[in-house]
């Protein structure tokens, strides 16, 4: 995954060599959790792919759905926080319409095709690479 | 001055990893981390941290039933919690979470994450 939320965490100006160590320390070793984080997230899509498609053919039973909708949740929060916005704002959207198909207990006509659209999309945006600014 | 110490609760190890870094190395504290509300718990009990970073949807045991679980031991009753959360709706539930002292939104600065968490427990 690309460099965490950019701009807010891009390290400020180093002042002195601490400080500059410091900055470069955290690119290096955020660098290197991100590249972890895409592969994790990616994983998180299939997940719920799979999912999807039990829940069409009547095979998705409660846990199925509440997985569903968490792997849904850590994808917005992993996603946003290494800069992948659009995916943050699809997987988030993804999670409120799973969640009310939880609560309801019945899946409403058009829940799954929008499920399904929202999650091309956060697919989509994370093979496209980090927003940016 | 020993450093502080935080305990890092989140389900999703990546998003702890982030902020066992940012702790550690802009803040220059000693962090632990848990991925689960009973095993935070237990590690909190064995080390009292001086705060707990708490995400709030989390499976089995949420947020605010871990904040519960820490106070009701003796030797984290007293630890300040920190929500960690992109939950809009946290809001409606604050009050009634023992010890908490602020919330921190997701997805958070990694570079800002030490100064938030100074500010919230009035260490500066």
């Amino acid at each position: 995954m690309g460099e965490p939320r950019a701009p807010e965490s891009t390290p400020p100006e180093p002042s002195d060599p601490a400080e500059e160590a410091r900055s470069q320390r955290m690119v290096t070793v955020l660098s290197g959790i991100a590249a972890q984080a895409r592969q994790t997230n990616a994983r998180r899509i299939e997940e719920i792919r799979e999912a999807l498609h039990r829940a069409e053919s009547g095979d998705l039973d409660h846990d199925g759905w509440a997985a569903a909708e968490r792997a849904a949740h850590q994808l917005a929060g992993s996603a946003g926080t290494f800069g992948f916005e659009q995916v943050s704002q699809a997987a988030r959207a993804l999670e409120r319409l799973l969640a009310r198909s939880l609560t309801a207990g019945r899946l409403d006509d058009g829940v799954l095709a929008r499920a399904q659209a929202l999650l091309d999309r956060a697919g989509s945006e994370l093979s496209r690479g980090p927003d940016q600014d | 001055m020993q450093p502080r110490k935080v305990l890092v609760v989140d389900d999703d190890d990546i998003i702890a990893e982030v902020a066992k870094v940012a702790l550690e190395v802009v803040g220059g504290w000693q962090v632990s981390t848990a991925t689960s509300g009973h095993e935070a718990g237990e590690l909190a009990a064995r080390e009292p941290p001086d705060v707990v970073l708490l995400d709030v949807m989390m499976p089995s045991l949420d947020g605010p039933g871990t904040a519960a679980l820490l106070s009701a031991h003796p030797a984290t009753r007293d630890v300040p919690v920190i929500f960690l959360t992109a939950k809009s709706a946290v809001g409606e539930t604050l009050a009634s979470v023992p010890n908490l002292i602020g919330v921190i939104g997701k997805p958070f600065d990694p570079m800002g994450l030490a100064d938030e968490i100074t500010r919230l427990a009035g260490w500066g």
